[in-house]
């Protein structure tokens, strides 16, 4: 493990025990890359030109049922 | 005695309304324990209810079973989880298992399922792994990999699934059977369990597109008379959406060959930008997910596998703001997609990037981030979650190394019935893949990989 990920697995345990979650018996190293993929990927569409208008979508998407669909 | 096929069994009990019952029972009772031996199912309804045996019923003869995730009133939905072992049997059904029952149909149990259907692999240490039909040292997939087995082996017509990321498409492809995912909202999700409800979805797993077609007719009547479409299908031609494993590709091209051959107009597209969508999946599903189980987290921790209870961990930490950024993605993606997809009727894909991994194995193909087996398994099929369109896992053949194969066809929005046609045709080029062929000393290669 590198000290980085090291460091980054240590950041996890102590934001999950804050959390009042137990973070025994977790991988944390490997829980810590996942969330930093994960954030990183997201993070890097706020550039794209549409994300500024963009408004969240829940489900089921507003629209997602075309009313003259044969369903 | 074997399953009769659905057309068959639906046909007997058009003259023999009686004879539904049999079939049911024959069905339940020729299941072993977890569905035999290679657990497909958690619990077994060995005397399912009687269907009222009104010939006038659509579905009087179908047999399906329901991912346990689903309620079927006096069983225990776990999830695929020893937190709900011991939790009260469903007072109800869930409303697709009333609405199928109404029609006919009967329910001889509930299918084993990746730990609240937060996997890909249907590795569950729970209740055991459930393993591939056609070799029972890879995985089936998942999440909902107990019932595309089930079907794979012919134990019922119909298995009810639930597909957040593909947990219905993947493991249809891995067993060679048909996995549909609907438009969202269109079959309520009254009665499922544990689900990420911002993009989870019901799903149908039937053994060919005739059958889905069947019991689609059964719960979405169509209101009108089905438009004139024609046979455009935009097919991805290229690794903008990653990189997939070269048996697989070559399947897939091969499988693009064989439909133009056979009339459809082809088109190769790319699909940039959606390869992210694997990320935003695992933020809502993780963080919904995690807001449902607040207090189990806490109080029944050490019953969780912990790989399971680690990603609802993160569902825990991550900040509104990164929750809210990748809802706002979806509208995003979502508008870039319709715009490549106009031209079309349908757009075609690779379902999975890879051949069904040897159980224990991780999913990875070159360009895919280390370590994460779940983004190369779902990579094509959750982009459709993501944006809320609806899409289907059709049989391709088998591969050089007997292994079934899959494409995925994505429909527009509420055109659902469209989508089957489309399917349809295109079942009708590449051909049907049979009932799992059960190899000859499977039952040793299980015993091995449990020793």
């Amino acid at each position: 493990m590198t000290r980085e990920l090291h460091q980054a697995a240590e950041v996890l345990r102590r934001a999950l025990e804050a959390a009042g979650l137990d973070p025994g018996g977790l991988d944390l190293a490997e829980l810590a890359m996942i969330k930093a993929e994960t954030e990183e990927r997201i993070a890097g569409h706020r550039t794209d030109p549409e994300f500024g208008s963009a408004k969240p979508v829940f489900v089921p998407p507003d629209g997602s049922i075309d009313p003259g669909g044969t369903g | 005695m074997p399953l009769p096929g659905l057309s068959a069994a639906l046909e007997t009990t058009r003259n023999e309304p009686a004879q539904a019952r049999a079939i049911a029972l024959d069905a339940a009772r020729s299941l072993g324990a977890r569905g035999g031996e290679f657990n497909s199912f958690i619990t077994v309804v060995r005397d399912p209810a009687p269907a009222v045996e009104r010939s006038s019923d659509r579905l009087l003869g179908c047999v399906f079973s329901a991912k346990d995730n689903i309620d079927v009133a006096g069983t225990i939905t776990t999830c695929g989880s020893k937190v709900f072992a011991d939790a009260s049997p469903a007072a109800d059904d869930a409303w697709i298992v009333k609405t199928l029952k109404n029609a006919g149909a009967q329910c001889i149990g509930k299918n084993n399922m990746h730990e609240f259907a937060l996997g890909a692999t249907g590795e569950n240490v729970a209740y055991g792994t459930t393993f591939n039909p056609w070799d029972p040292t890879r995985g089936v997939g998942g999440s909902s990999g107990g019932s595309a087995s089930a079907v794979a082996l012919r134990q019922v017509h119909l298995s009810i699934g639930t597909d957040s990321g593909g947990s219905v498409r993947l493991p249809a492809c891995f067993s060679g059977v048909v996995g549909f995912k609907p438009t969202p909202g269109v079959l309520p999700m009254d009665g499922v369990a544990g689900a990420a409800w911002t993009i989870d979805c019901l799903g149908l797993f039937t053994a060919n597109v005739v059958d889905l077609r069947t019991i689609w007719s059964a719960l979405r009547p169509p209101a009108m008379a089905q438009r004139h479409h024609q046979r455009r299908i935009g097919y991805l031609g290229d690794d903008s959406m990653g990189r997939v494993a070269a048996p697989v590709w070559s399947h897939y091209l091969a499988a693009v060959d064989a439909l133009r051959r056979g009339g459809m107009n082809m088109t190769p597209i790319s699909l940039p930008g959606l390869g992210d969508c694997p990320f935003i999946a695992m933020t809502l599903a993780y963080s919904e997910i995690a807001s449902l189980s607040h207090e189990l987290l806490r109080t029944k921790a050490n019953l969780f596998d912990p790989r399971i209870r680690g990603l609802m961990c993160l569902g825990e930490i991550w900040s509104s703001r990164h929750y809210v950024d990748a809802q706002r993605l979806r509208a995003v993606f979502r508008q870039r997609f319709a715009e490549i997809q106009k031209p079309f009727d349908t757009v075609l894909t690779p379902t999975v990037a890879v051949q069904p991994p040897r159980i224990g194995v991780s999913a990875h193909v070159d360009g895919d981030p280390p370590t994460q087996g779940l983004y190369t398994l779902m990579r094509f099929t959750v982009a459709f979650n993501v944006i809320g369109y609806p899409a289907i896992s059709v049989p391709s053949g088998l591969d050089g190394d007997g292994l079934p194969t899959g494409v995925q066809l994505v429909g527009r929005p509420g055109q659902d019935a469209v989508l089957l046609d489309v399917a349809r045709c295109v079942e009708t080029v590449l051909g049907v893949t049979p009932a799992a062929a059960v190899a000859s000393g499977s039952k040793e290669n299980i015993v091995a990989y449990r020793e």
